[in-house]
């Protein structure tokens, strides 16, 4: 054990600090693109605040088809437009790129069900008391912040193993080391034992958010 | 403006200028009401796949400045609806509905908020917002008006006393009960001081004593914060209870329409004989 230590430590360390820093990072930047993207898809839907039913139909579509995009395939159609954007094509910070632009369409999904969760009603009485589109989307996101929460939550996780996806073509992390020692290397002791860091921090990001979200929750109190 | 007769106790004679004697109940007088609410020929459809469905037809109500009018229908006659184009949540097909004798159809975006100023809705699903508190719903309206922090705060403390809820200022809906939440919702509706509360089914969610409080409160404020009131209702003990006037409404069209003892007292219309037979 000491000895697997001394030999892996310092690796699987390092594929820690990669896996997090790419899945974090990628996880604010999808949701700096993914959250208005959500926000515009739930408001120009039918009976939106914002109806535009034609534009919906084509949106709807657009990330509908970017969500289904292998996320393999999209890292490499991507190159070019990371080495622009990035400066860089491999290793974890030319990563976030492609990480962010596979998962914002998903967040844009998740943020879309967690908005169409809140009762019209309530949108409805807004509107009685002459609140403009602006402030509608404020109590809207508001109102499903809980909700926002536990997606945040599911994109960290997904973001997780997109980055051992990345890993595989270069980018670092916990799924390269895994790849690489135990697959191409033969050693399976060291592809366990970053598959076993990879549950933990899984776990450990899933219980932060329920308590979060949890707690955020005003509907479920003890009077 | 118009002129209507009233019937005055004996001893109103001293005050009023205008009378002439009529029975032994008392005086006759003539005096100067306005008009609220003018709905005029107002329809209202609702187009589907392959038919379309007339939810108002031709109505025409006038609603008197302090009235508690009564808009009272079975499921599906049209009532919500009517409702719903007051609020300006629906833009009627046809007609005209006048606030104060200004026509408020076809108002859209910033022209409307000064028309919902004067407005206040209840709904029977409260729909409070569900992360905010008691203190913060009904400041919210006074927010989105843009009123001043102090201001908000004198205004929330004052109807949170109106509604007998200043004890619950800091408790969120979910921890109150469905009278006690009925009357958030009603605090809400009258924070920007509104001259008409809309109130839709306010009570049909609630037991028969909170619903009790909550027709108390809204006679209280009919009379005290001189607010016009308009309820939809299905049950005619509601009507009975706090209006003066009343609509029958069936099937997207007036069945009739008065005081609500003439209208109970003397039913014209089979909608109306139904309603009082179907009364628990």
């Amino acid at each position: 054990m000491a000895e697997f230590i001394s030999n892996y430590g310092v690796l699987l360390a390092e594929g820690l600090r990669d896996t997090l820093y790419m899945s974090l990072t990628a996880a604010f930047f999808s949701y700096v693109l993914g959250l208005p993207m959500g926000v515009l898809l739930f408001i120009t839907e039918k009976d939106g605040i914002k109806e535009n039913v034609q534009f919906n139909r084509v949106y709807s579509r657009l990330i509908n088809i970017l969500r289904s995009f292998p996320f393999i395939i999209l890292i490499v159609v991507l190159i070019p437009a990371t080495r622009f954007v990035v400066g860089k094509a491999i290793g974890a910070t030319a990563a976030i790129f492609p990480l962010t632009i596979g998962c914002a369409p998903f967040v844009a999904r998740l943020v879309y069900n967690s908005l169409a969760e809140i009762d019209k009603g309530v949108i409805e009485a807004c509107q009685c008391m002459g609140a403009d589109t602006k402030t509608l989307i404020k109590v809207i996101i508001t109102e499903s912040v809980p909700s926002l929460i536990r997606g945040i939550s599911m994109t960290c996780i997904t973001l997780i193993g997109y980055s051992a996806i990345a890993g595989s073509i270069g980018a670092g992390g916990l799924g390269d080391i895994a790849i690489r020692y135990g697959y191409h290397r033969r050693t399976p002791p060291v592809m366990w034992a970053s598959v076993a860091i990879i549950v933990v921090i899984v776990c450990i990001i899933q219980t932060v958010f329920d308590v979060a979200a949890k707690n955020s929750d005003k509907r479920n109190l003890n009077s | 403006m118009f002129v209507k007769t009233k019937v005055v106790p004996w001893n109103y004679f001293r005050f009023s200028p205008l009378f002439s004697r009529m029975g032994k109940q008392g005086f006759f007088i003539l005096t100067i009401g306005e008009f609220m609410i003018n709905i005029s020929n107002l329809s209202k459809d609702f187009i589907q796949a392959d038919s379309t469905v007339k939810a108002l037809n031709n109505v025409n109500i006038d609603i008197e400045k302090g009235d508690i009018f009564g808009i009272i229908g079975i499921s599906g006659a049209g009532k919500s609806t009517l409702l719903r184009c007051l609020s300006g949540l629906e833009t009627p097909t046809e007609g005209d509905i006048k606030i104060e004798g200004k026509s408020i159809v076809g108002l859209t975006g910033s022209k409307l908020i000064p028309v919902r100023k004067q407005m206040g809705v209840v709904f029977q699903g409260y729909n409070l917002l569900m992360q905010k508190n008691v203190y913060d719903n009904i400041a919210f309206p006074l927010k989105i008006a843009g009123a001043k922090k102090d201001e908000i705060d004198r205004q929330v403390k004052r109807l949170l006393a109106v509604v007998d809820l200043s004890d619950k200022q800091n408790a969120y809906p979910s921890q109150l009960s469905g009278g006690q939440k009925q009357r958030v919702a009603i605090a809400r509706a009258l924070a920007t001081n509104p001259k008409i509360l809309l109130c839709d089914e306010p009570t049909s969610a609630l037991d028969p004593m909170t619903t009790k409080q909550v027709l108390n409160l809204l006679t209280e404020i009919n009379k005290e914060l001189n607010v016009t009131v308009v309820i939809i209702t299905h049950e005619i003990g509601v009507v009975r209870k706090i209006c003066n006037r009343v609509a029958v409404i069936s099937s997207g069209e007036v069945a009739e329409y008065g005081n609500v003892q003439d209208v109970f007292s003397n039913p014209q219309s089979e909608i109306t004989k139904l309603l009082l037979d179907w009364q628990v």
